[in-house]
């Protein structure tokens, strides 16, 4: 996997990307992904300007969805363990630990009801747009459910619409939190 | 899946920005992780942040309540590559 490249500023560090994956799904991963460096060609957009006058988007697999909208559906994948939804959500800026429901199935969610920073950090990123470290956070931020396989319904159900909203937002980089 | 830019932490699974409460943990991870948009040169670049939990990872509970579906699913065959 790509964590085995070495560390290359700061310290010395190498992230070992099993030390806090649950044991059980640690010998899954390593039972059934193979071992091998991604191979095809990956999306690159080159940074244009500095990060103060950048517009950027939150996004993450975790599950969360606002109250006010349905959650994610893991009745389903109870009875289909393979299947995860692949709806999504918007989490619009401003979002607070007290307006969600986060639903997964392979976390333990209780942290991010305690606070939705720890993996959507909405707070933080509004803190470094006030500060001008960022040039601005997106109106929405995004949350769907991160149990997808090599999924074209998926591409084309979520990660198409919430692209072209992206588009009309201005979004100009993202920083994806996966669970 | 191919990431552009990935900036590796070693924290708990569901906790990649820190602790509950810690705005100023959260933020310097944040900062770190950011910076790499701006470091970064050339498609899959994987940076690795020199944080450091504060817990031993047994003592982190990051288990869903209940086993997932997917492990149930493969229990047979997890514990047979463990044991092998």
């Amino acid at each position: 996997m790509a964590y085995r490249e070495a560390s290359m500023e700061l310290n010395q560090k190498v992230v070992d990307g099993f030390r806090f994956l649950p044991p059980s799904l640690k010998t899954w991963v390593k039972t059934f992904i193979p071992d091998e460096d991604f191979k095809d060609p990956i999306p690159w957009t080159p940074m244009s300007k500095p990060l103060s006058k950048v517009t950027i988007a939150l996004v993450t697999s975790a599950g969360i969805s606002l109250k006010s909208d349905p959650p994610f559906d893991m009745e389903r994948e109870k009875r289909e363990p393979i299947w995860g939804d692949r709806s999504f959500r918007i989490i619009p800026k401003g979002t607070t630990e007290k307006d969600i429901d986060v639903n997964h199935l392979h976390i333990n969610t209780t942290y991010i009801k305690q606070d939705i920073n720890v993996i959507l950090p909405l707070a933080r990123m509004a803190e470094f747009e006030k500060e001008g470290i960022i040039g601005r956070l997106a109106p929405s931020a995004y949350s769907f459910y991160g149990f997808q396989w090599q999924n074209n319904d998926f591409l084309r159900e979520a990660i198409v619409p919430i692209s072209k909203k992206m588009k009309l937002e201005g979004v100009e980089a993202i920083l994806l939190t996966p669970a | 899946m191919g990431i552009p830019r990935s900036a590796a932490i070693e924290y708990p699974y569901g906790r990649p920005v820190g602790q509950v409460g810690d705005k100023e943990g959260q933020r310097k991870v944040l900062l770190m992780a950011l910076s790499v948009l701006e470091k970064a040169k050339k498609p899959g670049e994987v940076w690795h942040l020199p944080f450091t939990w504060p817990e031993e990872p047994k003592k982190t509970e990051w288990q869903p309540p209940e086993m997932s579906p997917l492990i149930k699913f493969y229990l047979e065959d997890i514990k047979k590559a463990r044991k092998g």
